[in-house]
């Protein structure tokens, strides 16, 4: 048995399948390009995966990461790209397969890449600056008490590490680097929605990428 | 590439994977070049629609065609809808993401007459004028099929083409003869005038209906010459060499069927007097265990499945049954396939099987009695005794279960609270024999779920010509059941008798109730089918506002010299015979099943004489 790290993106339609979905689509997409794949051996025996993080319904991403175990260790990482790659759905695509070098909890930020379709770029960057350097972003979210759950308003500024604009004609990009610790992690969709509100701007269009995953001492993870 | 709009609302509805396409299995081509071009809809939710057999077998069909695209479209979400409407976004279809009034076809299957007002609100929602004679073009043809077109009147004045039968040979004719059209610049006139020519092809629009002064037909009769007096429905006669798709569309949200499906055999031999299926699908046709096999063998490879499950309507009456199962268990042991057996029944296995089948079922255990007592099942022919039950109940709890679920239906022809009463008793007995049987499953209590759905006469059943009971009499019957059961163990649920008429209604009506559709439509009715969404004001007032009275279609006894509003529809069934059946049924007297002696039904003057319940005996 032999457990090898797969680097993918999940890009397009992709974005929209949910991260129980996903476990799906990867399981059938495993049995269709005939990996050798190991199974649990509890009572129902169940395919091995692990992934590094969940992924947000409606982001994209270049830069996901999904642990599976093989039965042949001999089985080559090359040959298990490719055959994966020919019966995924377009969108998710395996970049790279090794073994796994860090773990999970080694993650520490993220960077998300959101691109805005909108009328007046420098007018809108101006108001989004305004708020992202402002005191605080508040976002409800769902808190737990024990037993009970509330709506609670948290504070998220205090998850961007750092921001940067781009523009191209009226696409303007906003870039940030943001915590992903595994108790403390920046959820960017919640994030746009709350700066969209508080900088008061519409948009013809918006699509939020996630584009690296690094380490505390901002190394790619791996 | 769908629109800039669609794309911005996406990210706030619930599972939008539903409306974004591009599943493993989808087919995409290249528009410049197709001519043809067939959005098929499924009047439910993508849940619903994507576990559909049929669905898939024509829409693997139709994408194998040169130059024909067909994609598929679901009715939206209720959210989904809010925001499409909000912003004026039209229904699309999945694979192209373009606006349904773009397409050739607009295909429905109506699996179900429940979903009838849902073929209007998906035409509202793209735009599309609802009525046949408002769409003057060659474009936007409706073409309809499904068990529910055996009586299509009720929806005769919205669709162009309704297709009676089997798809598989049919539909292909269908979209040939239109490219032609389309490239000779043909009205949409002559091109139904040349469709109607094909065998199985109804043309609601050339024909005319006659009433009597009572409401009740005279005739439906053709208006031109060249159309039928009768339309036939379409069979395939050999189902070893049909059209059968290698993949189906695996999609990313679960469906309610999530699993390769492979089709064991069409028809049924049974003939239970109250199920439409058992003689609409007729004649009885096999496929070979080596085509199924085959063909499961081939959709596992390609979907990625993990579950596999044959369909029919009642696998265990498959001729080549043990053959089938011995080499599938294995091969699906080996694939690590789970093999799914529904309506299986497993009395009469040999012990080897048998041992083996019990590693395979899991599931919960199911037994389908529909009657309460012996006169009644021999009544509505369904030839299942007491005994039979018991003895299947005991061999599951013997081997570990303590759940059984029962179905039963009740208003049905000839019944009598007696009956009814008798569901209690049945189930009751079931209890008592759980704690009878000394092997029973330890430190486990026994649960009986009792599932009671109201009878509703469909055309081309024994009982077409019966009535359903009213709302006031099932609400009666449903206090007898209720007072008659004793135990704890058994639980009853029922469905609301309310669902009952507007079925019953849309199943035997006549084309007035084109009227009254298109009002419960605009009163707001939708998804009918489902419970939290059913408008019964809205289909009262509907009926109310067209001066339809509901009772005369659903609870009055039809006598024989009526003329049907499905009279010009030949399902192959003799009427003569289903009349036999209907006689014997009110003399509770069985029939046997057409394995143990031919009934003359009728069925295989259109398959050239087959019928496998004679020649596979």
């Amino acid at each position: 048995m032999r457990e090898v790290r797969l680097e993918y993106t999940k890009l397009g339609n992709t974005k929209y399948i949910s991260h129980l979905d996903l476990n799906r689509v990867f399981f059938r997409a495993v049995r269709r390009a005939e990996i050798p794949l190991w199974f649990t051996e509890g009572y129902n025996p169940k395919p091995y995966f692990k992934y590094a993080q969940s992924l947000p319904l409606g982001v994209e991403s270049e830069c996901e990461c999904v642990d599976i175990r093989l039965t042949d260790d001999n089985y080559s990482n090359s040959l298990l790209k490719e055959k994966l790659n020919a019966v995924l759905p377009e969108g998710i695509r395996i970049l790279r397969v090794h073994e796994p070098k860090m773990k999970a909890n080694d993650i520490y930020a993220a960077v998300y890449e959101i691109a805005y379709e909108v009328e007046h770029p420098e007018s809108v960057i101006k108001k989004m600056d305004t708020v992202l350097s402002g005191d605080a972003l508040y976002v409800t979210k769902k808190v737990k008490h024990g037993r009970k759950k509330s709506d609670e308003d948290v504070d998220i500024l205090p998850n961007v590490i750092t921001y940067a604009f781009e523009q191209k004609e009226n696409i303007l990009l906003l870039k940030i680097l943001a915590t992903a610790e595994q108790n403390n992690t920046l959820n960017v969709f919640l994030f746009a929605g709350a700066l969209e509100k508080k900088a008061d701007f519409d948009y013809a269009m918006r699509n939020i990428r996630k584009r690296c995953v690094v380490n505390e001492n901002y190394r790619y993870f791996k | 590439m769908r629109s800039k709009e669609i794309e911005k609302i996406l990210p706030f509805v619930q599972k939008p994977a539903r409306y974004t396409g591009g599943e493993p299995g989808s087919v995409v081509k290249d528009k410049s070049d197709v001519d043809v071009r067939f959005g098929f809809c499924f009047p439910d939710l993508y849940e619903i629609g994507m576990s559909h057999l049929g669905m898939k077998i024509l829409y693997g069909l139709l994408n194998e065609m040169p130059g024909v695209w067909c994609e598929r479209c679901f009715a939206p979400d209720l959210d989904m809808e809010n925001i499409m409407r909000e912003k004026n976004i039209p229904l699309f279809a999945l694979e192209s993401g373009d606006a349904l009034d773009a397409f050739d076809f607009i295909g429905f299957t109506l699996q179900y007459e429940m979903s009838y007002t849902n073929v209007l609100h998906m035409l509202s929602l793209a735009g599309i004028p609802l009525k046949s004679a408002d769409r003057k073009g060659l474009n936007n043809i409706v073409i309809v099929g499904g068990p529910c077109v055996c009586n299509p009147e009720p929806i005769a004045d919205f669709v162009d083409v309704v297709c009676l039968g089997e798809g598989e040979e049919l539909l292909p004719e269908v979209v040939e003869l239109y490219r032609d059209c389309k490239n000779s610049g043909d009205s949409k006139d002559t091109f139904l005038q040349k469709a109607s020519a094909i065998e199985g092809v109804y043309i609601p629009a050339f024909y005319d209906v006659a009433y009597h002064d009572d409401g009740t037909l005279k005739a439906v009769l053709p208006k031109y010459d060249f159309v039928p007096k009768t339309v036939k429905k379409r069979v395939v006669a050999d189902l070893d060499n049909m059209y059968f798709p290698q993949s189906f569309v695996v999609p990313f949200v679960q469906a309610v069927h999530d699993r390769a499906t492979a089709e064991v055999f069409r028809g049924c031999i049974r003939g239970c007097r109250f199920c439409q299926a058992g003689f609409i699908y007729r004649p009885i046709r096999e496929k070979s265990a080596a085509v199924i096999k085959a063909q499961s063998e081939a959709l596992c490879r390609n979907t990625g499945y993990e579950e596999l499950s044959l369909c029919s309507l009642s696998t265990s009456d498959y001729s080549e049954i043990e053959p089938l199962l011995n080499d599938l268990i294995s091969t699906c042991e080996e694939k690590k396939v789970n093999l799914s057996l529904p309506s299986l029944r497993v009395d009469n296995f040999s012990d080897n099987l048998a041992e083996k089948l019990a590693r395979v079922r899991r599931s919960g255990l199911t037994f389908a009695p529909e009657a309460g007592t012996q006169r009644l099942r021999d009544a509505i022919n369904k030839n299942v005794t007491e005994e039979e039950l018991m003895n299947t109940c005991r061999k599951a709890f013997e081997g570990g279960w303590s759940l059984v679920k029962l179905y039963f239906m009740m208003g049905l022809p000839t019944e009598t609270d007696e009956d009814v009463a008798g569901i209690s008793a049945l189930a009751d007995k079931v209890v008592d024999l759980f704690y009878s049987i000394p092997d029973k499953p330890k430190g486990k209590a026994v649960s009986i779920n009792v599932s009671c759905a109201s009878f509703i006469p469909k055309p081309f059943t024994p009982f077409q010509w019966e009535a359903a009971n009213d709302s006031e009499t099932l609400e009666r019957k449903k206090e007898v059941l209720l007072s008659a059961n004793h135990s704890k163990r058994v639980s009853i649920s029922y469905n609301n008798s309310t669902d009952t008429l507007i079925e019953a209604v849309l199943a035997k009506g006549s084309r007035r109730l084109c009227d009254v559709l298109l009002k419960a439509y605009e009163n707001g009715c939708k998804f009918d089918s489902w419970d939290e969404h059913f408008n019964f004001e809205g289909w009262m007032k509907a009926f109310e506002a067209c001066g339809v009275d509901p009772k005369f279609f659903a609870n009055r006894r039809i006598p024989f010299d009526e003329v049907l509003p499905w009279d010009h529809i030949d399902y192959s069934v003799r009427k003569e015979y289903l009349m036999r059946e209907n006689i014997k049924a009110h003399e509770s007297k069985t029939s046997p099943n057409c394995r143990q002696q031919c009934a003359a039904c009728g069925a295989d003057k259109l398959s050239g004489g087959v019928c496998h319940a004679r020649s596979k005996a």
